[in-house]
């Protein structure tokens, strides 16, 4: 291991107390109300640093007031609570008994409260109030009542502050041959499907004994990469459906194989910018199913040892593509059952990078599922046959998993040196979709330790990227990150600004999911502003 | 008579491979198989593209077996394809001491377009790379040229060709193209397509062509890596490291490479690219271990000479004894037989060539490789020479250096009645060397340590 990896409690501990020291300096400066979010997943660490801030702050009063039950409103409840009139600060926990869910944050009424009630607050209050809150009551109040998040003096982190674990499965559906063509601009995708298209054309002019098939299926499938990368999916379908009929055609069960494979990895790409992602993910598990069967079958019929070797790779491929599916449909068991399979068919095959690339999809795949120990190790043993390789583009992958993993274990140091190292060998090696995936993760870490100066130029970077490259759906979402970091930061008028550009770019992707997520976020934000009377159009 | 003498000096270039009038098969004599009927083979029994890899020593006679090899191609025997030849002369466009793999992609696409224009009338219009192109030119044309407008691909390969001698404006395209190497790695093979596709579509007197070879000549001679040390650790770095970006192309390519890397680095060459470099050995002159002259190697530089001379007679030119010293010395090096045969004739007055006239053609190259030749070698080369077996460690960088110097010339034995002795390598010290006083010097030394 490198020492990336090395842990370096001291800087977390010092981290740590910096934050304390600033949030006792707030208290001290504080006349009357302040409000002061203080994340912390821990109840441990928590109760630690309470402690501590008493030892900091002797002679203040300071009230605790945990709400292990579900409310609905905080001001009421405090109203009941508080009894010491003479206190110099209130601090509340347990408000994750409330908002556990947070996917349904933004109908909570605690949160909805909160936003209509704020005005109340340093009325009935009249000291400072300290919330301390995980990560997605934090983000929950952040988003869904920002009226009363922008009232606050300060906002402090602690404590080893998970992540939820996601990795963009796009770089581990595709097959490393196409990574390149994921280099183009949008506009040199279509000039180079266009160019494709023509010379197409012209094999199909010439008579049949003249025609390179192999060629073609190659053409159709490179064409059928690149509109899938523009989202044009019925436009790369029919070029994969092209492969079954040069298959069919010239009796090559190898390319019907190749054309179901190609199928399914459309059908799961499909389905995460679909609502209906079951469907297309049930699609993709017939096809990769019948894709697996016909690699064997051919495996099976074949006597020549460097055609069955052939065979077998494309089957450990068909394979790890099935085991993505079967996580896409959060189906573990049989996830890991198949990516376990493919490992093994490329461990004997003495393919180490394939072996790796599932070893990578497991380790994805147990993240999904929260078996975080095991992704990593998974990860980690995925990072060394690409090392040993020599495979820097697939080592930089598994970096970025792993720092990922480690986010969601908690070790958020790690994770973002992790994180650093993963987007500086894609620079180096010019490996624009990585690149772009770890910019935006390492902005939403900032993010989320509310370190928001480091995100922005994070997501700044992302946006320019995206922009020199022509790169369409990510300057979309770089526009929209920035949004909502300026909608956490209390501004609502950037924020709004951001939201609208962003949709219009989504205008340009395909995408109707991610247009109609932007249009809810630019409504919200117009209702807010509205509310403050500051809306411009 | 002076006709004579003028008529054997321009028939003996040294810098001119055999063209198919003057070649004759020596395979028997280098006890290795014909490059042409290799490839061929593998060629017509492949379903994928094939990808062939080339050796021998500087001056073997490689470039006319690849002369062949194009001639095989382009008229083949029996109902076999025709196939285009695209010959790639590395020497045109690369600096041998500065190669990186966006030159010989650059070279390989300027070329294939400039043959297809000129040879069949065909334009590549791919945009990917004319956009490349044009994002580069600045650095390799002149104000007037830059202005003549967009840099068509059949046209390029000259303008390319100036990257050479500009170091300058090979580092600022490096700079601006290699970023782009993975993608250029593909569209290469859009560009073959389109190559391809109008190869197949054009009616060309004696027969349409199914498909284009790239037979890339003197890549062997590529002797330097950016930020690589020079010599094999370059050529380790271009054809093996980088071996996945050469590899890349989707088209039958003949690669040539050098000979020391094949003998350091044979398995990892072949698990590369998945072939066994095919090695043109050394016409055998003389039989392993010993000095006795090989007859069927001098019979063969005998037709192989006569060939060259057409209507002259050999016998008539050169006098039988100053013949075979020629043949002796040369150790079945082609390119050095024909240097003393040209050197001969300026030192004769008349016909035939006089032994005397032979003597004073090698001269000049026992001057130099008495110069060259460093002090560490002596020892080592006198080592070898009084082994029995004439086999060189494995690895040694050392001899590898002695064989790419040609101090150490390899030869094959071949035949069939036994097949791994037949195909083993073996190593004689060049027998100009042979005669130089440090290497006599070295012999006596040599077995003064063996009886202490």
């Amino acid at each position: 291991m490198s020492n990336v990896l090395s842990v370096d409690e001291t800087s977390i501990e010092l981290e740590e107390e910096k934050q304390l020291e600033a949030l006792a300096r707030s208290l001290e400066l504080a006349e009357g109300f302040a409000l002061l979010p203080a994340q912390c997943d821990s109840p441990e660490i928590r109760r630690r640093l309470m402690n501590r801030l008493r030892i900091r702050l002797p002679r203040f009063r300071i009230e605790e007031i945990h709400f292990a039950e579900p409310v609905t409103h905080l001001l009421d409840e405090l109203a009941i609570r508080m009894d010491d009139p003479r206190r110099d600060v209130v601090c509340v926990s347990g408000l994750e008994n409330t908002i556990s869910d947070p996917l349904t944050l933004r109908s909570n009424a605690l949160i909805a409260n909160l936003n209509a009630s704020r005005n109340s607050f340093s009325v009935r209050l009249g000291c400072p109030l300290v919330l301390w809150v995980p990560e997605h009551v934090f983000v929950s109040i952040a988003r869904g009542a920002p009226d009363f998040f922008s009232v606050r003096s300060g906002s402090y982190f602690f404590g080893h502050h998970k992540e939820p674990f996601s990795f963009d499965p796009v770089l581990l559906i595709d097959e490393p041959d196409f990574w390149p063509l994921h280099n183009l601009t949008d506009d040199e995708k279509n000039e180079r499907a266009q160019a494709r298209e023509n010379i197409l054309s012209s094999y199909g002019e010439l008579p049949a004994e003249k025609r390179d098939f192999v060629a073609e299926a190659r053409l159709h499938r490179e064409v059928g990469v690149l509109y899938k990368l523009l989202r044009l999916y019925d436009k790369a379908e029919s070029h994969y459906e092209s492969i079954q009929k040069l298959g069919a055609d010239f009796r090559r069960r190898d390319m019907e194989a190749i054309s179901e494979f190609e199928l399914g990895l459309l059908e799961i790409q499909r389905s995460q910018d679909a609502l209906a992602r079951s469907q297309h993910l049930q699609r993709a598990e017939e096809m990769l199913t019948l894709s697996v069967a016909l690699w064997c079958e051919l495996e099976g019929e074949s006597t020549e040892s460097r055609l069955q070797e052939s065979y077998r790779k494309n089957e450990a491929a068909a394979v790890r593509a099935l085991g993505i599916c079967y996580s896409e449909q959060e189906n573990f068991g049989k996830a890991l059952e198949m990516l376990e399979k493919a490992e093994q068919i490329s461990r004997q095959a003495g393919d180490r990078v394939a072996e790796g690339r599932a070893l990578l999809v497991e380790g994805h795949a147990l993240g999904m599922e929260g078996a975080l120990a095991e992704a990593e190790s998974k990860t980690m043993q995925s990072l060394d046959l690409f090392r040993a390789a020599g495979d820097r583009t697939n080592e930089a992958i598994a970096r970025s998993q792993l720092s990922r993993v480690l986010g969601a274990r908690g070790e958020g140091q790690k994770a973002e040196e992790l994180r650093r190292a993963s987007r500086d060998l894609a620079r180096e090696l010019g490996f624009i979709p990585l690149l772009l995936d770890t910019l935006e993760h390492l902005g939403s870490f900032y993010v989320h330790r509310g370190r928001h100066l480091e995100a922005e130029s994070c997501y700044q970077e992302y946006l320019d990227i995206s922009r020199k490259y022509g790169k369409t759906y990510p300057e979309a979402d770089a526009l929209k990150q920035l949004s909502s970091l300026y909608e956490s930061m209390g501004d609502y008028q950037r924020a709004l600004q951001f939201a609208r550009e962003s949709a219009l770019a989504y205008e340009h992707t395909n995408s109707t999911f991610d247009v109609k997520a932007v249009q809810a976020d630019i409504e919200r934000l117009e209702r807010t502003l509205a509310e403050r009377g500051t809306l411009r159009s | 008579m002076a006709d004579a003498l003028r008529l054997t000096y321009n028939a003996c270039d040294p810098d001119k491979p055999a063209t198919t009038d003057h070649y004759i098969d020596c395979s028997k004599a280098r006890g290795s198989g014909v490059l042409r009927d290799r490839f061929l083979s593998h060629l017509y029994r492949s379903d994928e593209k094939v990808r062939f890899l080339f050796s021998g020593h500087t001056g073997c006679g490689k470039s006319s077996e690849l002369e062949q090899v194009r001639e095989g191609l382009l008229r083949p025997e029996g109902d076999h394809p025709r196939y285009f030849p695209v010959i790639v002369n590395a020497s045109d466009y690369l600096d041998e001491y500065d190669v990186a793999p966006v030159d010989i992609f650059l070279s390989i696409v300027s070329e294939l377009a400039a043959a297809l224009r000129e040879e069949l009338g065909i334009e590549l219009s791919d945009n990917y790379f004319i956009k490349r192109i044009e994002e580069v030119k600045q650095f390799f044309l002149s104000d007037v040229e830059m202005r003549e407008g967009e840099l068509g691909l059949g046209v390029a390969k000259l303008k390319i060709q100036r990257l050479k001698r500009d170091p300058d404006a090979r580092k600022e395209v490096r700079q601006k193209l290699e970023p782009k190497m993975p993608t250029m790695a593909v569209e290469i093979n859009t560009v073959f397509d389109e190559a391809r596709v109008a190869i197949a579509k054009k009616n060309v007197k004696g027969g349409s062509f199914g498909d284009f070879v790239l037979i890339l000549d003197n890549m062997e001679k590529i002797f330097g890596f950016p930020g690589k040390e020079e010599g094999l650790t370059s050529q380790r770095e271009l054809f093996i490291e980088r071996a996945p970006q050469l590899t890349a192309i989707k088209a039958h390519v003949v690669y040539t490479v050098p000979l020391r890397l094949v003998r350091a680095d044979g398995p990892q060459l072949m698990q590369r690219y998945g072939v066994q470099p095919f090695v043109l050995p050394m016409v055998k002159v003389f039989e392993r271990g010993s000095s006795t002259p090989f007859d069927a190697g001098y019979e063969c530089i005998r037709t192989l000479l006569q060939k060259r001379l057409g209507d002259l007679s050999l016998d008539e030119v050169v006098a039988p004894d100053a013949l075979d010293f020629l043949i002796r010395y040369s150790g079945g090096h082609l390119r050095n037989l024909m240097t003393f045969v040209r050197e001969a004739c300026t030192q004769a007055s008349s016909i035939p060539i006089p032994i005397d006239a032979a003597k004073e053609a090698i001269r000049p190259t026992i001057s130099s490789y008495s110069r060259a030749i460093p002090e560490a070698h002596w020892k080592m080369l006198a080592e070898l020479d009084e082994s029995a077996n004439q086999s060189i460690p494995g690895g040694d960088p050392n001899y590898l250096l002695m064989v790419e110097q040609l101090s150490v010339l390899e030869y094959v034995n071949g035949g069939i009645d036994d097949l791994f002795a037949a195909s083993e390598p073996w190593y004689a010290v060049n027998p100009i060397v042979k005669e130089l006083q440090k290497f006599k010097a070295a012999k006596p030394e040599l077995s003064k340590v063996s009886q202490s």
